[in-house]
Parts: C-alpha cells; sequence; structure tokens
C-alpha cells in the first residue's frame, strides 16, 4: 500500500543489523549477525530459516519493537531513495493469535483504532469492514475462546488490516494450526494480499507457504542468523495447491531445501550443545 | 397390587412415579440432603433443650433464639448495628481495593518500587492483624478512622500481593501485540495489564474481604458502642445468651451472603480466561 501521507513507495532497508542478548548464564548469544537486505514495496517477502535463527527476532525489529544492538532498519522511498519522513503504518500477526481474552471479537479488532482515538462510529464501521474481508462477518460479539484456531488467526487477520498496514509483518501466522486450516488460510491470506498491494514480510517454517505466498524468499542460516540466499519466485499469480504441481514449484523447493537442509542440521547441534 | 403380579419392568416402572419413590429419591440428592441434616440438628436440638430443661443460659432454644432475632431487628436497633458493621467492612475494603491495586500495578512495572516495597510487606503480612489494635487505638483513637484503617489492613495485603502476581504472569505476546497496535504504556497498563490481572486480584478480593470482616468484628468486640462485634459482646457480658446466638445467625448469613456474590463475580469473570 502506497503511502497515503506522501505518496510515496516505501522499502525497507535493513544494514548490517546485528542482535546479541545474554543467556539466564550470562553468556552472550549471537542471535543475528550482520543481516542486510532490502525489502521492495507491494511484495510478499518470506524469510525461513530453522528454528532459532532469529527470523521471529528480525520482524520484531524491523517493528521497532526490538532494537538491534548493531545496524538499522530504514524506511526508504523504493525511487529515490530518500529516508521516508515518517515511518509507515505496520502491524503484525502473531503465531500465538495474542488476542485479548477478556475482549470480544470487535474490540480485538478495534484496538489499534480505540488506542489512537478514532471515534466509535468510525471504529464499528472499520471493524465490521475489516471481518468482512476475512469472512467473519457478524462475529463481533463473540469472545476468542468461542472461536476455532482458525478463526482466531482470521481475527487477528483483521485486527491488523483494519490498521490499513503499508506493511504487513506475519510471524509464522498458520504456525500454530492444523494442516487442513493452513492449507485454506494460505490461500485466503494470498488473495487478500495480491488483492490490497500492501508490502509483507512473512516468516515461516514451511517452503511450501513460502513458494505459495511470496515474491522473494530470504532463506537463513543456523544463529547466528545471517541471508543465505534471496530466491526470487517467479511462478504466476493467483497461486494455489495447484501450482505445487508446476515445475518451477518443484525446482524452487529443491533449491530452498538443499539451502536450508544443512542449516537445520547446525540449528540441531545447536540446540543439543546448549540443552 | 401384589395380587395382580404385574411384571417387573411394569412394577419398577409404576414404584419409580409413585410418591414414595420420588420423595426418597429426592432425599437422596446432596443439596436436599444438607438441608435436611439441618433441619433435623435444629429439631434434635430444640426437642432436648425442651425435655432436658437446660438452662436457656447456656443453651436457649432454636425457635427462642429466632424470636429474639426478630424483636432485635424490630426494636432492639440491630439493622443499624448491621448497617455500622457492614459500612466499616466496606468502607475499609474500598480503601484497600484502590490502594492496594494501584500499588500493586506500581510494583509490577517498577523494579525499583517493588524492591522497596517488598520488605515492608514481607514484614507485615504474616503479622496477625489484629494484633496491630491496640497501636491503632493509641494512634487513631475507637472511631470512624480506626475501624476503616483496622478493616483496610486486613484487605490490603491479598489485594497487593495478587495483583503483583497477576500482572507479572500477563502473557507477554499481548504486550507486544499492544504495542504494535500503537498502544502506549499508559494504555497497556490500563487496557491489557490490568484486565489481564483481573481474576488474579479477585482471588486477593475474596481472601481479603474474609480478613476484614474478622478483623472489623473482633475491634468492635474490644472497642466498639455500636456493630455487630459490639452487640455480640454486650449480650455476652450480660448472660443474653440467645442474643448471643442471634448475632452469630446475622454473622453467619452475612458470610454466606458475601461468598455466593463473590461466585457470581466468578462466573462473570470466566471471560477473562482463554480456553
Amino acid at each position: 500500500m502506497t503511502n497515503r501521507e506522501t505518496g510515496a513507495d516505501v522499502a525497507i532497508d535493513c544494514y548490517d543489523v546485528s542482535l546479541t542478548y545474554s543467556a539466564k548464564s550470562g553468556a552472550p548469544i549471537e542471535a543475528l549477525q550482520r543481516v542486510s537486505f532490502r525489502i521492495d514495496p507491494h511484495r510478499v517477502t518470506a524469510v525461513i530459516g530453522p528454528s532459532g535463527c532469529g527470523k521471529s527476532t528480525l520482524l520484531q525489529i524491523i517493528r521497532g519493537l526490538l532494537r538491534p544492538s548493531a545496524g538499522e532498519v530504514r524506511f526508504v522511498d523504493a525511487q529515490t531513495g530518500a529516508t521516508a519522513p515518517t515511518s509507515p503504518r505496520m502491524a503484525t500477526v502473531w503465531q500465538s493469535f495474542n488476542l485479548f481474552p477478556w475482549r470480544t471479537v470487535g474490540e480485538n479488532v478495534g484496538f489499534g483504532l480505540e488506542v489512537r482515538g478514532a471515534p466509535r462510529n468510525e471504529r464499528a464501521e472499520r471493524v465490521r469492514r475489516s471481518l468482512a474481508q476475512v469472512d467473519l462477518a457478524g462475529f463481533e460479539s463473540k469472545y476468542p475462546r468461542q472461536l476455532s484456531g482458525g478463526m482466531r488467526q482470521r481475527v487477528g487477520l483483521a485486527r491488523a488490516l483494519v490498521m490499513e498496514p503499508e506493511i504487513l509483518l506475519l510471524d509464522e501466522p498458520f504456525g500454530a494450526l492444523d494442516a487442513q486450516t493452513r492449507l485454506v488460510l494460505q490461500e485466503q491470506l494470498a488473495r487478500l494480499v495480491e488483492r490490497s498491494g500492501t508490502t509483507a514480510v512473512l516468516v515461516t517454517h514451511s517452503i511450501e507457504e513460502a513458494i505459495l505466498l511470496a515474491d522473494t524468499v530470504l532463506v537463513m542460516t543456523a544463529r547466528p542468523g545471517r541471508i543465505a540466499a534471496k530466491i526470487n519466485v517467479d511462478l504466476p499469480r493467483p497461486r494455489s495447491m495447484a501450482t505445487t504441481h508446476l515445475s518451477g514449484y518443484s525446482s524452487l523447493f529443491d533449491q530452498i531445501y538443499g539451502l536450508l537442509r544443512d542449516e537445520v542440521v547446525k540449528a540441531m547441534v545447536i540446540e543439543t550443545e546448549s540443552a | 397390587m401384589l395380587n395382580e403380579r404385574p411384571s417387573m419392568p411394569a412394577a419398577v416402572e409404576r414404584a419409580k412415579s409413585g410418591f414414595v419413590y420420588n420423595f426418597m429419591h429426592k432425599l437422596g440428592e446432596p443439596r436436599v440432603l444438607g438441608w435436611i441434616s439441618v433441619a433435623f440438628v435444629l429439631i434434635m436440638w430444640e426437642v432436648v433443650v425442651a425435655a432436658a430443661h437446660l438452662n436457656p443460659i447456656y443453651l436457649p432454644r432454636p425457635t427462642h433464639i429466632l424470636i429474639a432475632l426478630v424483636k432485635m431487628f424490630q426494636t432492639g436497633g440491630l439493622l443499624s448495628d448491621l448497617l455500622a458493621t457492614l459500612g466499616r467492612i466496606f468502607g475499609g475494603f474500598a480503601i484497600s481495593l484502590v490502594i492496594g491495586t494501584l500499588l500493586g500495578i506500581w510494583m509490577a512495572t517498577s523494579e525499583r518500587v517493588s524492591a522497596i516495597a517488598d520488605n515492608f510487606i514481607a514484614a507485615l503480612y504474616p503479622l496477625p492483624k489484629v494484633t496491630l489494635i491496640p497501636l491503632l487505638i493509641i494512634w487513631l483513637g475507637t472511631g470512624g478512622p480506626f475501624m476503616l484503617t483496622i478493616s483496610a489492613l486486613g484487605a490490603i495485603f491479598p489485594i497487593v500481593i495478587n495483583t503483583v502476581l497477576g500482572i507479572r504472569q500477563c502473557d507477554s505476546g499481548l504486550i507486544l501485540a499492544a504495542r504494535d497496535l500503537g498502544a502506549t504504556n499508559r494504555q497497556i497498563i490500563s487496557m491489557v495489564l490490568l484486565p489481564s490481572a483481573v481474576p488474579s486480584i479477585f482471588a486477593g478480593v475474596r481472601l481479603g474481604i474474609g480478613v476484614s470482616i474478622i478483623l472489623v468484628v473482633a475491634a468492635e468486640m474490644v472497642v466498639g458502642k455500636v456493630g455487630l462485634g459490639a452487640r455480640l459482646y454486650l449480650a455476652g457480658q450480660i448472660l443474653e445468651t440467645e442474643q448471643v446466638f442471634a448475632v452469630l445467625i446475622v454473622l453467619a448469613v452475612l458470610g454466606v451472603a458475601v461468598t455466593k456474590v463473590q461466585d457470581l463475580i466468578d462466573v462473570w469473570l470466566s471471560q477473562w480466561r482463554l480456553s
């Protein structure tokens, strides 16, 4: 989505981002090591890597919820390369949904508007539209505990979309769902993102998900996380499960799997040593 | 019935619909059984005391206690005693709810405040609060301020401790989600931390009100001129055993009423819990 105020297309530039934190024992742990990349506007970029490689951490750094130990994230005008005057609107969808259990679905989706002081009428209207986008029209007064996992995550998605984000951050959004729900939601998300033209960063464990949703896949190494490769996905859209039968799909899958396999083994060794 | 020699199932069927069967069946229900045993004890009490001509100074008959109770309400001013006691309990409780919750929030969100308050709480919490009555009388006299203070002292510690506990147990994912949606620190406290701590705070309230009731009645027994405790003590002094029992009944009913209201609030609070 283009910046409403400036009309500029905002790209995300990560320069040499490193993050080191101290473990409980006091020993420093290097989560991210000099990570640099550019995320283009109106594109879906998937970040894939073994567990513990710092990909979710990277997302929080982009969002500004975590400060990197070194390096920086810049939001720049994609045409001119100038730093954007204001930071873009961003919203995150979380693996564990992070819905407020004491708030109804409507109150959850309206949370971001409420803290910004949007008037009640406007809030209700935007919440209604946002819930309709994820096929949950009329669910305003339900509580999250009354919904299935897949429905909860659609509420999570509506809560992010209602903010009309220029950049949508997806932190393993389907990681906590069963395989079938996941397939259906992947397709829905693909359509939503294609339609809105928003810039999206998707952190995932799933190669299939990365290929089906993304224009670009960033493959990360085991800890300390670095970018191992940047792969363009030039499969036709709209994509669906049928896409997985294309020959282009399997060669991409093999390429990413080949890169990931060694890193996953390394991550397992790290986990064993630190356990 | 026996002459007709009906088949067994038919006999069982008829017996099941019979009055005696129904009655016996209802007797076996736990709730009914509970009330019947109360009635049984009261009747036995009445019969034994009447038959044995026991001195009513030691053990008055339940019917006489009931008559004394009604008289005390009609002409003896027991209602104003009850209202005085209720005012002290809930007045002090309201003070401790406000101060306790605020202090709890402050402690949970500031390590320094927590470090300062921790030792004082650790010293005062296990102290039986009745032992503070003499000191408080020296400082405050025996009037309203003393009664409100002793009542508040009873409830404040469980409320503070449970508020801190509830806020510290708040899912960090919810805080991240709120921050992502643009909430300020103040909004995170009022819209995330506090609501998520409500069940825990209420658990503290449950403990606190019980202690407040004990302390107010005890304080009234020591120094009160009005109030249920004062009435109880006075009746005991002049050997009005029927009135002693009457006040005990009022106190028991008060305890049951408070418990029932808390159960209702508990049901309402269940919406706070995510299944």
